[in-house]
Formats: structure tokens, sequence, C-alpha cells
């Protein structure tokens, strides 16, 4: 077998193989002949598959190396929250009212920022802000927006602000997203029904008027605007109802689909992960749907439009300021990633030393990068890059296939075949089921591997 | 000080590195860059003196006296270029 051939996969569809070589950026739909052809480095049909056999990929994505290199900065202004969500997992219903990120901190951590980008001739400068409800606490929002804004036009750098948020918000809010925040992904999990039980105000009221209220004022701003649903075993038959709605109320730019992730809270609240078979066929069925009327649709795992080492922001020498300080590489709570053995911090902010990054702890997290044995062998391995660090641990030690593995694994199957215009095979692929344990279940994706 | 508001006729856009206010009524155009761009900001939301103070010193790294004494200044000349307008007593 070419040597070149070593990160090249197939897949069974039906009577033919889909083949995907993620870093050649190559995917096709053949036959047995040209799988045996190219092992066997025998002339292709197919002139463009050819480099796959004469051509080394280009190198796999992989964490930096020497000092740190921060992708973007991201600020959790405080975990506290004004909704109380019977899944939530980041600790915002128990957090206290009042802890708040110190300004002194946050600006210190602005001004480090700005000040490596511009020595090392970087463009952007990326800030997304995390919770608890960043918005509960609108002085450090301010406060980073406008420091930010103030040293970007002084250094010469394009600014981009996200922030994640629950959507229950005021008018002042409101505005303040529109005039400078880019991208808003907003937590809103459907009709008032759906809604209204998942995602209840702190004090227990409703939150649909408010968070569908300001959904509705974002869609008509400058704002990116990501609706992101958690779907349960509840909700996840009604995915293409909710996506429908979402698309003719709210025109967001972008549905994000995830899964609820199993919580001490969810378990209380009686509610349950969806089956990965039935999440994945409603997620596509949904996401064609969506595509109709214009609205992207994510599952963030399955994106297939890159190749990546890390599915989220540890190994990218993120750093991510808590309200105690903290700089860390992941937005969970400490505890979270400490439950599992892990060390995701990398320094501190105070305000009278300023910021302090440890290389050693830069180092030890892009360690956590590279991946486990089960992903070597899976086509998907440079798409959701093992996914969280932190939910996947057990795969990653146990090195066996997960709901996790198996919903995107086989959403990722399908965003190829859709990409390659095969319509007729994704739709056969969502009708069977046998056809889906055929490809989902299947030991090694690896071209080497294949036996016909 | 007297609390000042947006003038009912003062329009503004948001850029990236500034703040463009017109007034339609009389052509003027008046280009904010930062810091003043924060201050205009935190005015056209209403915010209360003792905040404004608070968030300004920390943005401009300076005491809250030296930042109190700049914020009246700014506000005086906006105040008299009718960018701003003294705020009707209530009742």
């Amino acid at each position: 077998m070419p040597e070149s051939l070593h990160s090249v996969y197939v897949l069974p569809i039906a009577n033919r193989w889909l083949l995907h070589a993620p870093l050649h950026g190559i995917t096709a739909l053949v036959n047995s002949a040209t799988i045996e052809a190219l092992l066997h480095d025998k002339a292709l049909p197919d002139g463009s598959l050819q480099v796959l056999q004469n051509q080394e990929p280009p190198a796999a994505p992989a964490p930096h190396t020497g000092p740190i290199q921060p992708e973007f900065l991201g600020i959790i202004p405080t975990r506290a929250c004004n909704m109380r969500c019977i899944y939530c997992g980041f600790g915002a219903v128990k957090a206290q009212d009042g802890q708040t990120l110190d300004l002194k901190r946050a600006v210190l951590l602005v001004d480090w920022m700005a000040d490596w980008l511009h020595q090392h001739q970087r463009t952007h400068f990326d800030i997304h802000f995390f919770g608890g409800e960043p918005f509960c606490a609108p002085d450090v929002v301010d406060t980073v927006v406008h420091r930010a804004r103030m040293l970007a036009g002084a250094k010469g750098l394009r600014l981009r602000f996200e922030a994640d948020t629950n959507g229950f918000f005021d008018a002042d809010r409101c505005r303040l997203i529109g005039d400078y925040i880019d991208s808003v992904v907003m937590s809103f999990d459907g009709p008032e029904d759906i809604q209204n039980r998942h995602r209840p105000a702190k004090n227990g009221a409703a939150s649909f008027p408010v968070v569908a209220a300001n959904a509705w004022a974002l869609s008509r701003m400058p704002v990116e605007l990501c609706l992101r649903i958690c779907v349960t075993q509840e909700t996840v038959g009604r995915l293409a109802e909710i996506s429908q709605w979402f698309c003719r109320q709210f025109h967001p730019d972008i549905i994000d689909y995830e899964p609820l992730r199993p919580t001490q809270e969810s378990q209380e609240a009686g509610l349950m992960p969806p089956d990965p078979w039935s999440f994945a066929r409603s997620y596509m069925q949904s996401a064609m749907a969506a595509t109709e009327a214009g609205t992207r649709t994510i599952y963030a795992a399955a994106g297939i439009d890159r190749v990546r080492h890390s599915f989220c922001p540890v190994g990218r020498d993120t750093l991510i300021l808590s309200p105690d300080g903290r700089l860390s590489a992941c937005y969970l709570q400490q505890q979270e990633w400490r439950n599992k053995g892990l060390d995701l911090d990398l320094g501190r902010v105070e305000p009278a030393k300023g910021v302090n990054i440890q290389q050693a702890s830069v180092e030890r997290v892009r360690e956590l990068t590279s991946h486990a044995p089960v992903c070597r062998t899976c086509f998907a391995r440079w798409h959701c890059a093992g996914g969280c660090h932190v939910d996947n641990y057990e795969m990653r030690r146990d090195g066996e296939r997960t709901p996790f593995c198996i919903q995107t694994r086989l959403i990722a199957a399908c965003n190829l075949l859709n990409e390659l215009g095969c319509q007729n095979e994704l739709n056969h692929l969502l009708e069977d089921r046998e056809q889906q344990e055929k490809l989902v279940l299947q030991r090694s994706d690896c071209i080497d591997d294949w036996r016909g | 000080m007297q609390k000042l508001s947006c003038h009912p006729q003062t329009h503004w856009l948001v850029n990236r590195d500034h703040i463009l206010l017109i007034r339609p009524d009389n052509g003027k155009k008046l280009i904010i860059k930062y810091p003043e761009s924060a201050l205009w900001d935190y005015v056209s939301r209403n915010m209360e003196w003792d905040r404004l103070i608070t968030l300004l010193s920390v943005l401009l790294k300076q005491d809250e006296k030296d930042t109190a004494d700049w914020i009246r200044t700014t506000l005086n000349d906006w105040s008299q270029q009718e960018w701003l307008t003294p705020e009707e007593p209530h009742g």
C-alpha cells in the first residue's frame, strides 16, 4: 500500500464505498475496484484520486509548539445566572449572585492579549464571553468591550466579539449586543412548552416571552444570530418542527443542535440525552429543512468543512479568565475536570502582579489533544477531534465507541454524502438502520483494514 | 452635575473604532474616537454618575477624581455643541 494512503478511510454505503481523505481534502463515492486499485497502486479510472497514490497529505493538524499562542480570549464575567435551567451543569443555578470578575483583572488580560497580538503581527483579536450568564455582569462586559475596542483601534487589530447567552436580558443589553457584539449564541430550546419547562427564569417564571422577544429583536440587528437547542430524549422527535418554527419566527443565521450533557441536575429533573441514532436522523432531517429556509445548521462535532486537532478551546492555547482570576483552557467549572483527574488551569491574573501563564501547564494541556486509540481508526478523527476532553474522558481511556461516537460518525458521513450531492444515497442511509449500523459500528475505517 | 441626555435630534452610528454623531436637522457630524466613544455609549444608555466614574476610571486606568474631571469637561463640550441636552425634570 502506498505510504500516502495512511490517512485515507472508507465507509460502506450500500454496495459502494465512501472514501474520505480528510488531510488531502478529498471525498468520493467509489466502488470496490477503485479501492483495490488504490491499495495496489494500479491505474485509477478517476484521475482526481491519483493524488492519493502519489502525494503525501499535508501535515495533520497539531497543537502549537513553543511559547503560548492564544487563538482567542475567553471571559467569564460571572458564574451566576438569572435563569434556573433544569439541566444546567455550569453551576450557574448554585452560584452566588455578585460573584463577578474584577474589572481590573479583565482589563489586565485584554491589555496583555492586545500587546501579544501586536508584537506577533496578528491582525485579528477575538473575544468570547461565556457564563453563567455573561450579561448578568454588565459592567464586566461593558469594560471588556470598550477596553478592547480602544486598544484594537490603536493597534490596528480587527476585533470580533462572540457571546454565549440565555437571551434573558433587558432592552439595554439587547442594544449593547446589537451595537458591539458580532455573534450571539443564544440558548433557546424551542416553542413555549419546551422552553418554559427546560429553561425557567430564576424565580420559576416563564422565560419564553423575554427570550423570544430578544431573539426577534436581534434577528433585525447586524448580529450573527445562532440559536442553540439542547436536545433531550423528549424533544428529539420534534427537532424538525422546532427548526422550522425557528426559521419562520427568527430567521437565525445558524441553528446549533447539542444533545443534552448528562449532569446530576439533568438526572434529578428526569431528562435523558437523546438516543444517538434518533438524534442523528432527526438532526439530518432538521438540517435539510433549515437549509431550505436559508439557515445553516451545526452539530459541532461533525463539521466536515475543516480539519482540527481539538474540538474546543482546549489545546489551542486559548486563555479563559474565570471570576476568581484563574486562566484556564476550558470554560467548564474547575470541579468538573478535576473530577476526571484533569488539570486545565494555565495561570492567573492578579491585579497586583499582572498576567502569569505557566508554560509547563500550556504544554500539559496541549498534550491532551493527542488522540485516543479508538479515534485513530475513525474517519471523523480530524473533524470531531475526540469531542469534549472532559465529557469524553472515558472514551479516550477505554477505547469504546460511545453514544457521542455513534451520532458523530453517522452525521459526519451524512454530511459528506450531502457535500458530494449524493442525495439518494443519503436518503437511503437515513431510512435504513441496518446500513447505519454497518457504517457506524465498523471497527476500523482505515483503508488498509479494508476487506471488501 | 446636571443630568444630561442625548439631544432628541442626535442620531449615532457605532463603527469599528469610533462612533459617528449626526444631527439630521442641521447637518452637523462628529466622529468620536476612544475613550470619548465609551463615554458616549454610557451616557446614551443613561448610566448613573457613580457607575460612569467607576467604569471609566478602570477603562482609562486613572483615579476617579481625574476621571470625573475629564467626564465633566467632555460632557460640557458635547452639551455646548448640542449633542446633549439637559434632562427635563420629571413631574
